[in-house]
């Protein structure tokens, strides 16, 4: 079995941030948030697909999703959306993250006089 | 190919990390729905491989690794159990006592039942002069009562599993159990006091034997609430 790639550390609450992002969009299950992932990233974040669940989980359980059981193609599935909380969470974790972004960026470009990004 | 023993092994792996069974079940259920979907999806390349779907979700160690971090870092008492169940009730005890003890004071004070004077032999020192062992019984077993629901509910709600709920209401149990408090009303020319302290005896009286049984009851009634509706969840 060739080893697994994974995301590196700094890339921790992105998980988080992209599921809220994609399921603020539409409500899914599993495996189709998990194929919306690899479409919405063009393939880029590599991660053991079941790792996805625990994290789903997580943020079921801190009130930023609901499940609920729903008979999708035949089959009775977990299907998770974002409740109002977790679109407030979104909003704040994407402006901390574009404020980031956009520092990074800056240093990159060689400004030495950048402005503080708070996370 | 078969999905089963790869997802036996999630099981497995799942278990060796004391997940408790509610989540094990819900976890594998959504792993099994996930195989059959990349199997039977047309687009996916693991069309008719069941094997290699099931690589594409992570080894059953990765798995069960990453399930087992999310599960705790979902809640403070799945992450330090041993300072919630065993270091808090030891701290907790003594503030919720001391509070209490406190209270008492104030609403003494409050009638007069302090320095004496005005309140002796009105009403309430009448009331107080029948009641004060029964109040002072209160005042050690109302604040066990309160910790024992508190760090119950906190350890029902977090999952955690009922052997933590046990050892925080055993502890609870044991400093409760050996609590003595005593109040005596002040006369006209004495003042009243009131004592606290702990004390071991061959021949615990009522009291501590019911301070100790209080918290053990909680417990019981937790556990026994806690499996009940796990017993409930994972029949539907």
């Amino acid at each position: 079995m060739p080893p697994r790639k994974s995301n590196p550390a700094f890339l921790n609450g992105v998980p988080e941030m992209l599921l809220l992002e994609l399921l603020a969009r539409r409500p899914m299950y599993g495996y189709e948030l998990v194929q919306a992932i690899k479409t919405a990233t063009g393939g880029q974040l590599e991660f053991g697909e079941g790792c996805v669940y625990p994290i789903l989980h997580r943020l079921e359980e801190q009130g930023v999703l609901v499940s609920s059981r729903q008979l999708v193609g035949g089959r009775q599935r977990f299907v998770y959306e974002v409740t109002d909380r977790g679109r407030g969470q979104l909003a704040e974790t994407i402006g901390a993250w574009q404020r980031v972004v956009a520092a990074i960026d800056h240093a990159l470009q060689g400004g030495e006089r950048g402005r503080t990004a708070v996370a | 190919m078969d999905a089963r023993p790869w997802l036996e092994q999630v099981r497995r792996e799942l278990r060796r990390r004391k997940l408790p069974p509610k989540y094990v079940e819900r976890f594998l259920s959504e792993l099994s729905d996930h195989i059959f979907d990349s199997v039977e999806d047309p687009m996916s390349t693991d069309a008719r491989d069941l094997h290699k779907a099931a690589h594409h979700l992570g080894t059953p160690r990765e798995i069960a690794t990453a399930a087992a971090n999310e599960y705790r870092r979902g809640h403070f008492c799945r992450r330090h159990p041993v300072l919630m169940f065993v270091v808090l009730p030891i701290v907790v005890l003594p503030v919720a006592w001391a509070a209490s003890l406190i209270v008492l004071l104030a609403l003494a004070k409050a009638f007069g039942l302090v320095t004496g004077g005005a309140g002796i032999g009105g009403a309430v020192y009448r009331w107080a002069e029948v009641n004060a062992q029964v109040v002072m019984l209160a005042v050690l077993v109302l604040p066990l009562c309160i910790s024992a629901a508190l760090i119950c509910r906190a350890a029902s709600k977090s999952g955690v599993s009922w052997k933590w709920m046990l050892a925080a209401c055993s502890i609870l149990a044991l400093i409760g159990g050996t609590a003595v408090a005593n109040m005596v009303l002040p006369g006209v020319i004495t003042h009243g006091n009131s004592s606290f302290g702990f004390g071991i005896s061959a021949h615990p009286s009522y009291a501590q034997l019911l301070q100790f049984a209080v918290p053990l009851a909680i417990c019981g009634w937790a556990i026994w609430r806690q499996t009940s509706q796990g017993r409930g969840q994972l029949a539907r």
